[in-house]
């Protein structure tokens, strides 16, 4: 819900409000506001990829393989905090604010609203991963990491979403 | 499918989304913006009366059961989660094959049905031939064999003995059945006597 009325607004803004170009001039100037698309692709890849070994940590403790579990999980985080350290230099080297039209403030609620969301799956996994080094899950008991691996998958298809409909079309 | 049901469903759900994605940006960079939503929406459209109608088929599809044929372990060696189904032969139809292969990443089964010693015998090995035909229709590596209810247990810990099962299915009557009580402890009993994740289903008798 919360995802689908920033869309509404960004869609809005983009639709609605009468632009030439879309990203949008910068007031007063001839140049566009412009996206770092290939920094946002890599960070695409490195959230699939993380999905991709969060997805074999489960698949490892579904056949009692342990290291594969740990393995997985520890990847996943350390993808999952690149993704943030890189999103964190694209706000602090993109060149406009929040502040600068309904352009600013709508990409910075959209990636900000997932941002938030990664770093929260971050901690849920970095809670899993510590419970797993413990020996607290088991193939058939797993709910515990179950939830927050699903809840990372979803924050991976949302960013899917924010990559094509921000940054690509 | 749904993405909140299990990690598996979740993670299939992200590579569905990953293709619709890939198409959309695809005509996005072709054409425009608009290009781009229609294309998102007929691919999105597609999908679900695909899914619509691929299930609608599959439930209307007659109750007819192929018979057994030496292509049965065609497609054995294909990676993935190995099943041990344990299930009374009344109950090994197209409805337990279709909820065996919706298991999670299914790709190969063993399965043990059981029935009274005097029920065994022709119409028993019939059951299990007809089941691992259905199983391979969904391309699913099958290897079925029937078993005197008295020995069902001994033969399933022989089966988690000897081959690498990772999920344990039983097959059981519905509640208030007069197998149910029978059917229900033997879940205990399988459940107890291995680590391996055991799931019970009951059905509706065929």
């Amino acid at each position: 819900m919360l995802f689908g009325s920033f869309f509404a607004a960004y869609f809005f803004a983009r639709v609605a409000v009468p632009h030439e170009f879309w990203p949008p001039l910068r007031p007063g100037t001839t140049e566009p506001f412009e996206l770092p698309v290939f920094l946002a692709l890599i960070n695409t890849i490195i959230l699939v990829t993380s999905s991709v070994t969060v997805h074999w940590a489960v698949t490892s403790l579904k056949r009692n393989y342990r290291a594969g579990l740990i393995a997985g999980l520890s990847l996943t985080a350390i993808l999952g905090l690149a993704f943030l350290l890189i999103q964190i230099r694209e706000y602090m080297r993109i060149g406009f604010s929040p502040r600068d039209e309904a352009f600013g403030s709508t990409f910075f609620a959209l990636t900000g609203l997932h941002g938030a969301h990664v770093f929260m799956g971050l901690m849920f996994l970095t809670f899993a991963l510590m419970r797993a080094m413990k020996g607290h899950y088991s193939a058939k008991h797993h709910l515990g990491l179950e939830l927050p691996v699903i809840y990372w998958h979803f924050v991976d298809v949302m960013w899917i979403v924010v990559y094509v409909m921000v940054y690509v079309v | 499918m749904s993405p909140f049901r299990s990690e598996q469903d979740a993670f299939q759900f992200l590579l569905l989304v990953i293709a619709v994605a890939v198409a959309t940006a695809v005509a996005g960079i072709l054409g425009n913006g608009w290009t781009a939503f229609a294309t998102l929406v007929s691919v999105v459209a597609s999908l679900v009366v695909g899914v619509r109608l691929g299930r609608r088929s599959v439930e209307s599809e007659s109750p007819e059961r192929s018979t057994a044929t030496a292509t049965a372990t065609a497609t054995a060696g294909v990676p993935g989660l190995a099943l041990l189904v344990v299930a009374p032969v009344d109950l090994a139809d197209r409805s337990l094959a279709r909820e065996v292969v919706a298991e999670e990443g299914t790709r190969s089964v063993r399965a043990v049905l059981f029935a009274p010693e005097e029920n065994l015998g022709e119409p028993a090995s019939q059951r299990a031939a007809e089941l691992r035909a259905l199983l391979v229709e969904f391309d699913v590596t099958a290897q079925v064999i029937a078993v005197a209810q008295a020995d069902v247990e001994k033969a399933v810990a022989a089966e988690l003995r000897d081959g690498h099962i990772d999920h344990v299915f039983v097959a059981t009557h519905r509640q208030g059945h007069s197998e149910f009580p029978a059917e229900e402890e033997l879940v205990h009993a399988i459940d107890r006597a291995s680590d391996t994740p055991v799931v019970a289903v009951a059905f509706a008798s065929s």
